[in-house]
């Protein structure tokens, strides 16, 4: 005679698995299928019916996906890595300033300077991609710009020009500024009466205590930049600098797509997110729990 | 389908955001694109460097500059960036420059864009070129198929030459043979009544449909109606045709045929062609040599877009054109140097059967290049001698990216599903596209 509690136990345990194993298949499986697509050969990636398995396994298309593009990948992904390192920096270093004193410090028009920080997030981003361009483009003293920001082009085709317009990002300050209002006031009193000044506070006190929120920002910020595309294509011209999203167009013909070859491209391109998964699974785990963000 | 008409349609707001931008900017000092150069030099006093944008990212645009560059050694220097993956990541990037500075000197286009960039006075116009030193003998311009050269001169131009002949595709049928064989069917109808017949006949022969198509499909729809003998709008670009019989009876045909399941929708219409799932597909010629490692297996065969009896053979040039951007004198004419000779038979012949498109020239057909290639494909032969001299514009209106991606793509699906009847969907299209004319204008 089965123990009834130890049945109960037992279904308590396997019917989340019923639900999540189907789930984590149905998640996974255009990993898969891009994986396999990158090794089938031109003819039977576009055959219909779709066939899952490769008939012969096609490792070459890799090395072509590699030196298609005027710059091999090697050069794009460096470039990639630069932006998402770089840009992630800044953005983490932006937010936290801006969220603390949003958070902590109280000057004049804060609640209206944060509601309209808040407002930004409204703004599709078509709207501002020409407002940002003609900034970049028009940095006085910079890229031999003249005072008033002409007779040059100022952060135009450079690594900076990519990363600055998304690094003041008002969804990374609400949602740190979120997390240091969590934190008592008494924190402060206690670390000011020590002899800490702000920054000293912020660095050791603060910071520590919503690492999950920062995980967040960071997290979020590198698949940003690793993924953009439109933004780098409009404000570089030299292929020299441009991010392996942009090196993927060149395996996307008009009439002569190569789906095997551009498989293998995304495939590539996102190993090193993958691998930044594999290092900070826990990191990542957590800051997903702390957001409620998914997906 | 639809996303991408968005995106024109967002993209067609941000260049008016960019000429407003650029007129609030006229009090700091001119970029090096806004001075409006006319004026034609006798010659290149010294050598130049121009930037050029395209948006094809080809191998055969990118051979065809480094011959331009060998040839043009310590004259002209033309550096090559590939700059979007379409027509839309292409304008984002032009209106940028145009707002904050940084045009390119020359860049591809479609007639879409060119006019918009023309009404912006971002071009520079090509009949002072043509009527100089550096223009092209009546022999050259009498050598350009109709519809490319008709292309370059147009009513949303002001009747100005805006643009040069680059790459042009045109819409074409594509048949299974080995399907129509089996059917009885000896050769690719030419009429749309021969096609809803054939259609159907595949489909009671075979069980499998006659004629695939993408959902939502209204560049055909008007392509449709043009070839049976209505433009979908007048010559002025001023008032839509829509509700003539024509539109009625295409509509009826295509419904009876979604009705009998001669016809079916898929989003991977192309592949359930090239796959043998179905008789009948329309697309670009520019598929004629790709497809001919994907259909090795099969009997298949490249063929006029049908047309009404009694009406000429008639389909729509696809493609880009080059546009030249205000810069300097030097700068201008070394762009027009470097469109004329993108567009010469030569080139043409070597850059079109690796891109898909169909020369600009007749004259390129006896090219070593496209004969090679007219062998390993036959059906690039047909594109080029038989669908190319009858290519033409679909007649122009600022309207016509929402009429046909929107207005028809809608109807089309709305009749097809048997939701409207062929009359209710006429009225419908001819209503709702004199709505998108007035609101352009």
């Amino acid at each position: 005679m089965p123990d009834p509690q130890r049945f109960r136990h037992r279904l308590r345990a396997t019917l989340p698995l019923v639900v999540l194993v189907p789930g984590a298949a149905v998640m996974i499986f255009p990993f898969v299928w891009m994986l396999l697509s990158s090794l089938k050969s031109g003819a039977e990636v576009s055959h219909l019916p779709p066939t899952l398995w490769p008939h012969k396994f096609q490792f070459s298309n890799y090395a072509t996906t590699w030196r298609t593009p005027p710059q091999t990948f090697g050069r794009y992904y460096l470039n990639s890595f630069i932006l998402a390192a770089g840009g992630t920096l800044l953005k983490a270093v932006i937010a936290t300033l801006a969220a603390y004193a949003f958070a902590h410090m109280r000057f004049p028009g804060r609640r209206l300077l944060f509601a309209a920080f808040l407002a930004t997030m409204m703004i599709p981003g078509e709207v501002t991609l020409i407002p940002n361009f003609v900034t970049i483009r028009h940095l006085p003293f910079i890229g031999g710009n003249d005072g008033s920001g002409y007779g040059g082009h100022g952060l135009y085709d450079t690594y900076l020009g990519m990363i600055l317009p998304s690094a003041a990002d008002a969804f990374s300050i609400f949602l740190l500024r979120q997390a240091f209002l969590s934190i008592p006031a008494d924190y402060w009193e206690a670390a000011r009466l020590d002899g800490c000044g702000r920054l000293r506070y912020l660095w050791s006190v603060a910071l520590p205590m919503v690492r999950p929120a920062l995980a967040v920002v960071v997290v979020l910020s590198t698949f940003e930049y690793w993924n953009s595309l439109l933004w780098p294509l409009v404000v570089t011209n030299s292929e020299a600098i441009r991010p392996v999203q942009v090196g993927i167009l060149y395996l996307q013909g008009e009439f002569n797509s190569q789906p095997n070859l551009i498989m293998a491209a995304a495939a590539l391109s996102i190993l090193p997110m993958l691998a930044l998964y594999l290092l900070a699974q826990r990191q990542f785990r957590e800051s997903v729990a702390y957001s409620g963000l998914r997906g | 389908m639809n996303t991408t008409w968005r995106t024109a349609g967002l993209t067609t707001g941000a260049l008016l955001c960019a000429v407003g931008l650029t007129a609030c900017g006229a009090t700091g000092p001119a970029t090096s694109s806004s001075p409006k150069q006319s004026a034609v030099p006798a010659a290149l006093n010294k050598p130049v460097t121009i930037t050029y944008w395209e948006r094809y990212c080809d191998e055969g645009i990118t051979d065809a500059v480094k011959r331009f560059n060998e040839e043009n050694r310590n004259k002209i220097t033309v550096k090559h960036v590939c700059a979007g993956s379409d027509e839309t990541a292409l304008a984002a990037k032009i209106q940028s420059a145009a707002a904050g500075g940084g045009l390119p000197d020359i860049a591809t286009a479609s007639e879409q864009y060119a006019a918009q960039y023309n009404q912006a006075h971002l071009l520079q116009p090509l009949d002072p070129y043509l009527a100089s030193h550096w223009g092209v003998s009546a022999k050259e311009k009498s050598d350009f198929f109709p519809g490319a050269i008709d292309r370059t001169k147009l009513k949303v131009y002001g009747n100005q030459t805006m643009s040069w002949p680059f790459a042009s595709t045109a819409n074409a049928l594509y048949v299974n043979m080995d399907l129509l064989h089996k059917a009885g069917i000896k050769q690719p109808p030419t009429t749309w009544q021969e096609f809803q017949s054939d259609a159907q006949t595949i489909k009671r022969a075979t069980g499998k449909p006659g004629w695939v198509t993408a959902p939502g499909d209204g560049a055909d729809l008007l392509d449709a109606i043009w070839s049976s003998g209505t433009p979908w709008v007048d010559a002025a670009g001023t008032k839509a045709q829509l509700d003539a019989p024509t539109t009625v009876g295409v509509l009826r045909s295509w419904q009876s045929m979604f009705h009998n399941g001669s016809a079916v929708v898929s989003g991977n219409y192309k592949s359930s062609f090239t796959s043998g799932q179905a008789g009948m597909v329309f697309a670009s010629t520019g598929y004629a040599t790709t497809w001919s490692s994907d259909m090795k297996n099969a009997d298949w065969q490249i063929a006029m877009f049908p047309h009404a009896q009694g009406q000429p053979p008639l389909t729509e040039l696809f493609g880009s054109a080059h546009v030249v951007f205000h810069s300097t004198p030097q700068r201008q004419l070394a762009a027009w140097l470097f469109a004329k000779y993108m567009a010469s038979a030569q080139n043409q012949a070597l850059m079109c059967p690796g891109q898909g498109c169909i020369p600009a020239t007749q004259s390129s057909i006896a090219n070593p290049a496209i004969n090679d290639a007219i062998k390993s494909a036959p059906q690039y032969g047909t594109a080029i001698n038989d669908i190319a001299p009858h290519a033409h514009l679909l007649p122009q209106s600022t309207a016509l990216a929402s009429v046909r991606g929107e207005i028809a793509a809608d109807v089309f699906t709305k009749v097809t599903s048997g939701k409207l009847t062929p009359q209710q969907g006429a009225k419908e299209l001819q209503n709702k596209a004199q709505q998108a004319i007035d609101s352009a204008q």
